[in-house]
């Protein structure tokens, strides 16, 4: 079975390469927008048999300041684009191995596209589901 | 071991093990219903047992890498091929047998599946000659 922690890392890695947008592979006290926070959701065992294959699937929520609203929004949907230097699916799949450690990855989709109360800090956030094959 | 969670089901073709590559099989076997009904069987048809026929299905998640899958399985395509399968895994034993055959490789689908799906290959094929059931 493939660590966790090292897939993990390796969909941090790839959204590094994003500019400006700070990673945090877990899930930080006081996060410090813009971030992209990775979070594990579900893990499906014996997808083959011999467990040959495991499914994992990982959000990664990106949240930004909301100092000014159209700016925030602006920036988010940056994020959310298909294309684009900030494109946070194009960022994941840059290298769908993540490192050698999977078999293949694929962002799905991009759902909760809102506001977020954190420490009483209202901020924009948005997730996108990650699916990771590996063993 | 009683009853049994599948999880550990090796599938072997000509020799080389696709176990880590298949999530799903089916062996089944069947056999002519030969009818023999007669005057004074009391309004009931009888049958006896005829030819002897079977088919495997194999439900495999696709690989193209070199020598993976993919072209383990094109390369049987329209060949007799010998399969086995251990349902409990090996070794073989009383309680962990294994079934074995030749099949005829009729069909492939090397591409399956449509965008964002897992590529698969859901394969059906028919058995020719006899299926054994060995334990050691």
């Amino acid at each position: 079975m493939a660590d966790i922690s090292e897939l993990r890392q390796g969909i941090a890695n790839n959204l590094a390469t994003i500019p400006g947008l700070r990673v945090s592979a877990t899930i930080p006290d006081n996060p410090s927008p813009p971030i992209a926070i990775v979070q594990l959701n579900r893990v499906q065992y014996h997808q083959d048999f011999k467990r040959g294959m495991t499914e994992y699937d990982f959000s990664v929520q990106v949240i930004v300041g909301r100092v000014d609203e159209r700016t925030a929004q602006r920036n988010l949907d940056s994020y959310c684009s298909s294309t684009g230097d900030y494109a946070i699916g194009l960022a994941v799949e840059s290298d769908r191995t993540l490192g050698g450690k999977a078999f293949d990855c694929i962002v799905t989709e991009m759902t909760n596209y809102g506001s977020v109360l954190i420490s009483d800090v209202t901020y924009l956030a948005a997730e996108f589901n990650v699916r990771v094959l590996a063993n | 071991m009683a009853k049994q969670i599948l999880t550990d089901v090796v599938v072997q073709l000509n020799g080389t093990s696709v176990s880590q590559n298949v999530n799903s099989v089916e062996l089944t076997t069947t056999a002519d219903a030969i009818e023999t009904t007669s005057f004074g069987d009391s309004g009931w048809r009888t049958y006896k047992g005829g030819l002897k026929s079977g088919s495997v299905t194999l439900s495999f998640h696709n690989d193209y890498a070199s020598t993976a899958l993919d072209s383990i399985l094109y390369s049987l395509f329209n060949t007799i091929a010998t399969v086995t399968i251990f349902p409990a895994g090996t070794p073989v034993g009383t309680s962990t047998p294994k079934y074995e055959f030749t099949a005829l490789v009729d069909n492939t689908a090397p591409v399956s599946g449509a965008v964002g799906d897992l590529a698969v290959q859901n394969l059906t094929w028919t058995i020719t000659g006899a299926v054994t059931r060995g334990t050691n």
